[in-house]
């Protein structure tokens, strides 16, 4: 791998540092990539050059086979060189399961995770309601008496006098003559 | 393939539409709108073939032929489908093969089409199949999940430790 300068050059060297650098962030030098990868055959592109294995349903067949070449594989790569009729079904899934991690109908199958997501969303809802009916109960002070339905009630009482004859509001709702509402 | 094309023709036709033999300008840009998407059935199919089929193409190129052919919004003529698995068998990669014909069922789509179509694939490429010594997914099983394959980001069992050869570390507790 190049050096830290090359990899990253800088446009303007800074002389002091007034920040750690250890907290700053995603660096090439924390991608392992090459490193996960070691011992694992290079076969193919993937979806964008790096060899890393990935399933995905739009780039079909991944860079790098799944699993290292090691003594179960070996005879099987060599046995594989010649008729496959010769291959048994187990030694034809062997060689799936070296190349790939998971079939199509073990990537389309159900995880079950959706329980453990909703679990986790209706707790975090009951402890918020459970929050708010605590700051209500214990920290809030009480309402004023403006908002008492009593109040409320005495207000428009006193609009129908003090505003009569007013375009707008209650007075405009209110039948004076026959001292009912509309 | 081939119908769809029919069908395009038989629409143009019924739109009155006509087919301009002589064109007074010089197309500046000729082939700006010959893209893949485009091009008729067979010339596809047949750029798909020759590339799958020449002698001495490596695993690298398949996966590459094959990773293209995945990205058009194509089902896979069989004919097609018999050059790639030709392809895999001249290259010895048998797991190719089998995830090749699950990308086409991947291409299939619906659950209609892939009950329909991708039987139907199968069955014209039988032939190639048992030349080679191809079995299908299904019939090695691999319609129906095998194996449960855990993503712990989102749940972990301590138990699966052991499971996956983790009790070997020095700190394992369990």
């Amino acid at each position: 791998m190049l050096s830290r300068q090359l990899m990253l050059p800088r446009l303007a060297v800074r002389a002091i540092h007034t920040s750690s650098s250890l907290t700053s962030g995603h660096h090439i030098e924390h991608w392992w990539g090459p490193e996960k990868a070691v011992g694992r055959e290079l076969v193919g592109f993937g979806s964008n050059g790096d060899n890393i294995y990935q399933d995905r349903l739009d780039y079909w067949y991944p860079a790098i086979r799944f699993r290292k070449e090691d003594g179960v594989i070996s005879p099987l790569r060599q046995k594989e060189q010649s008729d496959w009729k010769k291959l048994t079904p187990e030694e034809k899934k062997i060689l799936y399961r070296y190349s790939f991690r998971q079939t199509l109908s073990e990537y389309e199958a159900p995880t079950g995770y959706w329980k453990v997501m909703t679990a986790v969303v209706l707790s975090v809802m009951a402890f918020a309601t459970y929050y708010a009916v605590f700051l209500n109960a214990y920290v809030y002070p009480e309402l004023p008496p403006t908002f008492q339905n009593e109040y409320k009630e005495a207000q428009v009482e006193r609009a129908l006098v003090l505003e009569k004859g007013n375009f707008l509001g209650a007075p405009t709702k209110y039948d004076y003559e026959n001292k009912k509402w509309k | 393939m081939a119908s769809l094309a029919l069908k395009t023709v038989a629409r143009l036709a019924q739109a009155g539409r006509t087919v301009r033999a002589i064109s007074t300008t010089v197309p500046a840009a000729s082939g700006h709108d010959d893209i893949m998407e485009k091009w008729p059935a067979d010339k596809f199919d047949k750029h798909f073939i020759d590339y799958l089929s020449r002698p001495e193409i490596d695993g690298w190129e398949v996966r590459k032929a094959l990773t293209e052919l995945h990205d058009y919004d194509v089902i896979p003529d069989p004919k097609v489908v018999e050059a790639a698995l030709r392809a895999c068998r001249r290259v010895n990669d048998y797991a190719l093969t089998l995830r090749f014909l699950e990308a086409l069922k991947i291409k299939c789509g619906t659950q209609k089409n892939r009950e329909t179509i991708y039987p139907y694939i199968i069955q014209q490429v039988k032939p190639v199949l048992d030349e080679l010594g191809i079995s299908t997914p299904e019939e090695l099983g691999y319609d129906k999940p095998e194996l449960f394959i855990p993503q712990p980001e989102y749940w972990w069992e301590k138990k699966w430790y052991a499971d996956y050869g983790m009790d070997k570390k020095p700190n394992f507790q369990i």
